[in-house]
C-alpha cells in the first residue's frame, strides 16, 4: 500500500485543505465557507451510510440536533461550576457526549427498524425527528421551547475575545476536523471487508445474506457510526451558533440538503460530497445573488436539469466518462 | 462409509396450501456428488432455499456436521461452508466480476484477508476462463457468463458443500460438459460435496453418484443414477414416453 493506492484520498484531503486555505487567508469568504463546510461534512457524513446501503434515513437531522443538544447541555453544565475548566476539555466533553447520545440512540432506532427494507426504513424514520422535537418542547427540556443558549456562559466563564474566536474559528475548525475524520471512516470502510459486504447488500440484500454477509449487523454498524458522526457535527455547529430553538434545529431541509448534495456528487462515493457541495453552493449563492428572491424557484429545475444530466453524480459520470484513466484512479 | 456432512430431518415447508416440501430426510456425505431430479415445482429449490437458510422451515430438522442448523441465518451457514449458486442468476449487477467473486471469498471462514480473498478470485475466475472479463462490470456479461459467474462466487469460499441450482440449465449442450468436468475436478481437489439440481436430468448424470428424485415435495427415490432413472415410478411420473 503506497501512495499510488491512496492518492485518491491525498486529492480529497487536498482540496479540503485549500477550501480552509481560502478560508483563513480572505477573510470575506469565512461565512460562505463555513457554511459549506457544514454541508459537505453533513452530506459526507449522510453519504456514509446512505451511500453505502442504499437507505435513506429521514430522521437524520435529529442526530445532528441531538448533538447540539447534548454538546451545548455539557457545555453549560460545565461552566457553571465555578472553576471552569479549560476550554479544550469543555470541548473534548461536549463532543464526546453528543457522539454517545447520537450513538445510544441510533442503537434504539436502529435496532428496531434497520430490519425494515428500503422505503420503509425511509417512512419508519420520519417519526424520528418529530417525536425528539415534541419530547423536548413537550417535556421541556434543555430549555424546551425557549432553546438552549450558551453564548453567556463561553462569556462569562472565558472572556469576550475567547468566545469570538470559538464562534469565528475555532468552530470552523472543529466541523472541519469532523469532517476530515469522516472522511477516513467512508475511504477505510469501502476498502475493508464491511465494505465489500455493504457493496454486496447495497445490490441484491438477500443474495448478500447468502453468501455470507450479516446484512442487518453491517446495515446497523455503518448507521451508528453515521450517527455518531453526525452527533458530533452537531456538538461542532452547536459552537458555532452558540443557540439552538427545536424549530430550526429540527428542520427537515437539513436532511434534504445532505440528500440533494449527496446525490448531486454520486451517492456512495468518497469524493461526491465534497464536489457535490462546491457545485451546490455555488449554484445555490449564484442564484441568490442573480435571481434574488426567486433563487428556490430556479434552483429545483437546476437540480433537476443535473440529475437527469449526471444520473450518477457528478463523480459517478466523471469515473464512467474516464474509465480506466487517470481521472477514475483519482476519484473515490 | 465416508462421514455424514448434511442430514435432513423430516424437513416441511408449505406456502399456503402447497406443499413444498414434505417430510423430506436426506443425507449428504463428505465429498459425495449428488443429483436432485424432478419436475418443474418439485420443490427442488424449495430444498436449497430451505438448506441455505431463506426462510424458517414449518417443521423438521437440519443438522451440518452433527450441529443443528435449523435456526442459524443463512450467513452464519456460509461461513460453515455452505455455499449455494441461484437458479436466475443474481450476480451484484453493479460490481466488477471480480469483486464479485471476491465477496463470494471473503465471507467464509478459511480466508482471513481481503488480498487472499482476491488471490483466490483470479484462481477461481481463471479456472471458470471468466479471466479475462474480470474487470467489467457484472451486468454486460452474457447469460452463460452469469452462470459461470455464479459458479465462480459459490467456488469461491472454499465450501465444503456445494449447491448448485441449475448450473446447466440454458447453456449450450457444448459447454455442459465442460462446465460439470470442472465442477467435478474442483470438487476432487478439495473434497467438496455437490449437490446439483437439475430438470434435464441426462446432461448431468455421468457426473454424480447418487440421483434423489423428488416430487411434489417428497423424496420418491434416492439411490444409484441409473436405478433412478430406470425405475418404473420415475419413468411414470416424470421422463414419460419422450423416454420410451
Amino acid at each position: 500500500m503506497g501512495i499510488r493506492t491512496h492518492r485518491s484520498l491525498l486529492l480529497l484531503l487536498a482540496l479540503s485543505v485549500v477550501l480552509l486555505f481560502i478560508r483563513t487567508v480572505i477573510p470575506e469568504t469565512r461565512q460562505i465557507v463555513s457554511i459549506l463546510f457544514f454541508y459537505i461534512a453533513l452530506s459526507e457524513v449522510f453519504n456514509l451510510f446512505t451511500g453505502l446501503t442504499l437507505y435513506v434515513c429521514f430522521g437524520y437531522v435529529a442526530f445532528v440536533a441531538l448533538g447540539m443538544y447534548g454538546g451545548g447541555a455539557t457545555i453549560k453544565y460545565l461552566l457553571s461550576s465555578p472553576n471552569p475548566q479549560p476550554l479544550w476539555v469543555v470541548f473534548v466533553c461536549s463532543f464526546a457526549v453528543a457522539g454517545i447520545l447520537a450513538l445510544i440512540l441510533a442503537l434504539i432506532v436502529g435496532w428496531i427498524s434497520i430490519r425494515l427494507k428500503g422505503a420503509y426504513f425511509a417512512i419508519a424514520t420520519i417519526g424520528l425527528n418529530e417525536g425528539l422535537k415534541n419530547l423536548i418542547e413537550g417535556t421541556g427540556i434543555w430549555g424546551g421551547s425557549s432553546g438552549l443558549i450558551i453564548a453567556n456562559d463561553l462569556i462569562r466563564a472565558y472572556n469576550y475575545e475567547t468566545f469570538i474566536f470559538v464562534t469565528t474559528d475555532l468552530a470552523d475548525y472543529l466541523i472541519f476536523t469532523v469532517y476530515i475524520i469522516t472522511v477516513m471512516c467512508i475511504y477505510l470502510v469501502t476498502k475493508s471487508r464491511l465494505g465489500y459486504g455493504l457493496a454486496a447488500l447495497r445490490e441484491d440484500e438477500e443474495a448478500a445474506n447468502v453468501m455470507g454477509v450479516n446484512v442487518v449487523g453491517y446495515k446497523l454498524v455503518v448507521f451508528v457510526i453515521s450517527a455518531t458522526l453526525a452527533g458530533m457535527l452537531g456538538a461542532g455547529k452547536m459552537i458555532k451558533d452558540v443557540a439552538i430553538y427545536p424549530p430550526q434545529a429540527f428542520a427537515i431541509s437539513y436532511t434534504v440538503e445532505a440528500i440533494v448534495i449527496s446525490m448531486l456528487g454520486g451517492l456512495g462515493t468518497v469524493t461526491g460530497p465534497i464536489i457535490g457541495g462546491l457545485a451546490y453552493g455555488v449554484l445555490k449563492y449564484m442564484l441568490t445573488v442573480s435571481f434574488p428572491g426567486l433563487q428556490l424557484l430556479a434552483l429545483a429545475p437546476a437540480l433537476m436539469v443535473m440529475c437527469v444530466v449526471f444520473p450518477y453524480g457528478i463523480v459517478g459520470w466523471l469515473k464512467r466518462r474516464f474509465k480506466g484513466g487517470v481521472i477514475e484512479s483519482l476519484l473515490t | 462409509m465416508s462421514k455424514e456432512l448434511l442430514r435432513l430431518e423430516k424437513v416441511s415447508k408449505n406456502f399456503g396450501g402447497i406443499k413444498a416440501l414434505n417430510n423430506v430426510n436426506l443425507i449428504v456425505s463428505e465429498g459425495e456428488k449428488l443429483a436432485v431430479i424432478g419436475p418443474n415445482g418439485a420443490g427442488k429449490t424449495t430444498l436449497f432455499n430451505a438448506i441455505s437458510g431463506v426462510f424458517p422451515l414449518d417443521s423438521g430438522r437440519i443438522f451440518y456436521l452433527g450441529k443443528d442448523i435449523t435456526r442459524l441465518p443463512p450467513f452464519k451457514r456460509k461461513y460453515l461452508g455452505i455455499s449455494r449458486s441461484f437458479q436466475i442468476p443474481r450476480p451484484f449487477a453493479g460490481m466488477t466480476v471480480l469483486d464479485n467473486v471476491v465477496v463470494g471469498a471473503l465471507f467464509s471462514k478459511d480466508i482471513k484477508n481481503i488480498k487472499e480473498a482476491k488471490d483466490r478470485a483470479d484462481e477461481i475466475l481463471a479456472l471458470v476462463g471468466l479471466y479475462s472479463k474480470k474487470d467489467e462490470l457484472a451486468v454486460n456479461l452474457t447469460s452463460p457468463e452469469k452462470k459461470l459467474l455464479e459458479l465462480a462466487r459459490a467456488l469461491a469460499p472454499k465450501p465444503k458443500l456445494l449447491l448448485l441450482d441449475e448450473i446447466v440449465a440454458g447453456i449450450p449442450p457444448a459447454e455442459v460438459d465442460k462446465i460439470m468436468s470442472l465442477v467435478v475436478k474442483v470438487s476432487e481437489q478439495e473434497n467438496i460435496s455437490v449437490v446439483a439440481l437439475v430438470e434435464h436430468v441426462m446432461r448431468v448424470l455421468k457426473y454424480v453418484e447418487r440421483a434423489v428424485f423428488l416430487h411434489e415435495g417428497r423424496v420418491m427415490m434416492d439411490d444409484a443414477p441409473d436405478k433412478v432413472l430406470n425405475s418404473e415410478i420415475v419413468r411414470d411420473i416424470y421422463l414419460g414416453k419422450v423416454y420410451e
